[in-house]
């Protein structure tokens, strides 16, 4: 009798551990993949008006100059089950912040290269972060991403055309 | 002698010869299919260009995504 109550209790033990180990740390699937992502940018070309749309779903429309940066966090996950956690860094777009880029990029997964299509000298600019994370990173650890943004303008004030600022990935 | 086993084993070598043939066009197949399944492993270090806009909610979530992907490619 008591030697089955002994059997039946290190069987229920076993079980427990086995349903452990399915959820414990080393399932990849639960564990989120952790990844720094920095948007860059001339000023009022709309790097916080993304950061928000995909962190918070909003669009405020005023013009808030960052200073500095500002950090923001947001998970994706893809269909093949896998948690991508972003941790989203909007950079200043003005010239004085330029300085601090690196302390940004640097250990980045990814970066978000940020031009207004109403204003030629805005996708000019980024020739500078190219160059920067082109001589300074990792490009094969990191994902860089041109975005043309304010695309819902009427055609007459678009000054950049897609194919132009596709010429320059 | 060895005329008569070569045509002995002639089915034998065409079948493996044929095997052989099929092994090729299904590895083609497969590379084909992978390299059409992953375009970004074809772009691995080229940089991704997108058109979106805040104000409408326009390409911002396909951004992420694709970088999501991206990431997930390369870790």
């Amino acid at each position: 009798m008591g030697s089955c109550g002994v059997k039946q209790a290190s069987t229920e033990n076993i079980e427990k551990i086995k349903i452990r180990q399915n959820n414990g740390p080393e399932n990849d699937q639960s564990k989120p993949i952790e990844a720094k992502l920095v948007l860059f940018g001339e000023q009022n070309v709309g790097k916080s008006s993304i950061a928000q749309r995909f962190c918070k779903n909003v669009f405020t429309g005023q013009h808030v100059a960052t200073i500095g940066g500002a950090y923001q966090q947001q998970k994706v996950i893809l269909s093949n089950g896998t948690t991508i956690k972003y941790h989203i860094w909007d950079t200043g777009g003005q010239e004085r912040f330029r300085s601090m880029g690196n302390l940004y990029y640097k250990d980045a997964s990814a970066a978000i290269l940020t031009y207004d299509i109403t204003n030629e000298k805005s996708l000019e600019s980024l020739n500078y972060w190219i160059d920067e994370l082109k001589n300074k990173c990792n490009l094969d650890k990191m994902a860089i991403c041109l975005v043309g943004n304010k695309c819902d303008v009427d055609g007459a004030e678009r000054k950049v055309p897609t194919a132009v600022g596709k010429s320059k990935i | 002698m060895w005329m008569a086993q070569s045509a002995r084993f002639r089915p034998l070598l065409e079948k493996v010869k044929f095997d052989f043939v099929g092994l090729g066009f299904f590895s083609l197949k497969i590379n084909l299919k992978f390299f059409i399944n992953n375009p970004g492993f074809a772009e691995k270090n080229k940089m991704m260009f997108f058109e979106t806009s805040a104000k409408n909610d326009f390409g911002i979530k396909e951004l992420f995504n694709s970088i999501a992907k991206r990431i997930h490619e390369m870790k």
